[in-house]
């Protein structure tokens, strides 16, 4: 018996399940999020774990898990400040369980030699800068920590920082001041 | 001013990211070597932080970041939609209620017509205060009392006859019985039992008809 289908001009095959249409649509609209934001995810992973691959890791991640909970986000202008929230909880994770790995590899070995205190020239200038600088920046409270990385990234100003973080520009701008002082004082 | 409050001063504006010294800071920071110093020496550790942090999170993307995460999105499942999560939780507990309560209801001892409950209840001389009725001694006594077989409580509960009385009969025989005392005797005769004796007296007599014709169905001539 020869059986006959319906397709309407416009329509959809009956086979095409609505579960279909609906993964296409949200596939549309994450798609247009993700190249925005996508490299945003990223920067700020490595603003907090300093390493490329690391940060790759957990910007997948954190794209991954954005998406999963894409539908309940019922405003697309929040996804970027979702999405930061996501990846830096990420990434501080991340940070955290390489530096519990990092504590027991070397539990065994020689204490680190503490360099005598320099001047803040040489400070700056010495090759041991960075490492102290990340140190300082571990130190920071995480709020702080957030505003100075996003402030760093190039194509963001003080006004987008205070949408993507939700506070008025002045709470942004009293965080950065906090946070470069402290940060300072910890490396003179 | 002296150079601990200038000094202050001085890693404030810095911290704020201001490119000019307040008058006051400038002109002691002039006159002052230790705070010049000090001005010039944070403000290159000031610049060095924001060279690094700058260095640091604006490091070039990997271009293989987007396509990677395309790629296992293709393999990921729909997410399930926010409303059907809630809807689905909401009928969840509907269920849960509906289920809790006919369970309730099903355990209630007044709720099922064979119960001893059930059945007390259809008398009105129950134990339930607000509906029992308690007429006088003498018109009690007026009537000969009812031989009762005292039987086990297991017998009595499910061999008594069930009556469904209304609430609203059960008013009404409340009032009723209330009232008894101002018109007792057409209380009396109206629930009197009727006697042997008036049943025998009793005749039933076929209906005649005497004036009724009897015809036969013809037909009309003109038919």
């Amino acid at each position: 018996m020869q059986e006959f289908v319906l397709i309407q001009p416009g329509g959809t095959l009956e086979g095409e399940s609505a579960g279909e249409i609906r993964k296409s649509r949200l596939h549309r609209e994450f798609e247009a999020c993700l190249a925005e934001c996508g490299p945003l995810a990223f920067r700020v992973a490595q603003g907090v774990l300093r390493n490329s691959a690391d940060a790759e890791d957990v910007a997948q991640e954190a794209l991954l898990r954005a998406y999963q909970k894409f539908d309940r986000l019922q405003d697309l202008k929040r996804f970027r400040a979702w999405l930061v929230r996501i990846t830096f909880r990420l990434a501080l994770d991340r940070w955290r369980s390489t530096k519990r790995r990092e504590r027991r590899e070397t539990e065994w070995s020689l204490p680190e030699q503490q360099p005598a205190p320099a001047s803040t020239e040489e400070i700056a200038a010495s090759s041991e800068f960075q490492s102290r600088l990340e140190r300082a920046l571990e130190a920071l409270p995480e709020k702080f920590r957030l505003v100075l990385l996003l402030a760093a990234i190039q194509g963001y100003t003080l006004e987008e920082v205070a949408k993507i973080l939700g506070v008025p520009l002045g709470t942004v701008k009293s965080r950065l001041f906090l946070a470069r002082k402290q940060l300072v004082e910890k490396l003179r | 001013m002296n150079c601990k409050q200038c000094q202050e001063k001085i890693m404030e504006s810095l911290a704020a990211g201001e490119d000019v010294l307040a008058p006051e800071v400038a002109t002691h920071q002039n006159s002052c070597v230790v705070c010049g110093e000090f001005y010039v020496a944070q403000r290159n550790l000031f610049q060095a932080v924001d060279t690094e942090l700058q260095s640091l999170v604006n490091r070039p993307v990997p271009p293989a970041l987007l396509p990677a995460v395309r790629a296992r999105l293709d393999e990921m499942p729909v997410p399930r939609r926010a409303w059907s999560a809630s809807w689905s939780f909401a009928a969840l507990a509907v269920v849960a209620i509906m289920a809790v309560s006919i369970g309730h209801s099903l355990r209630r001892p007044g709720s099922h017509p064979n119960s001893p409950k059930a059945t007390s209840s259809a008398s009105p001389s129950v134990s339930n205060p607000q509906t029992a009725v308690h007429p006088p001694r003498e018109w009690r006594n007026s009537f000969p009392k009812p031989k009762v077989k005292r039987v086990g409580p297991a017998v009595s509960s499910t061999a008594a006859p069930e009556v469904i009385v209304l609430e609203e009969e059960r008013q009404a025989f409340a009032k009723f019985v209330a009232e008894l005392p101002e018109q007792r005797g057409v209380a009396l005769t109206m629930t009197r039992p009727a006697l042997e004796a008036d049943k025998d007296s009793l005749e039933i007599a076929l209906l005649r008809v005497e004036s009724l014709e009897l015809k036969s169905l013809e037909g009309t001539p003109g038919e």
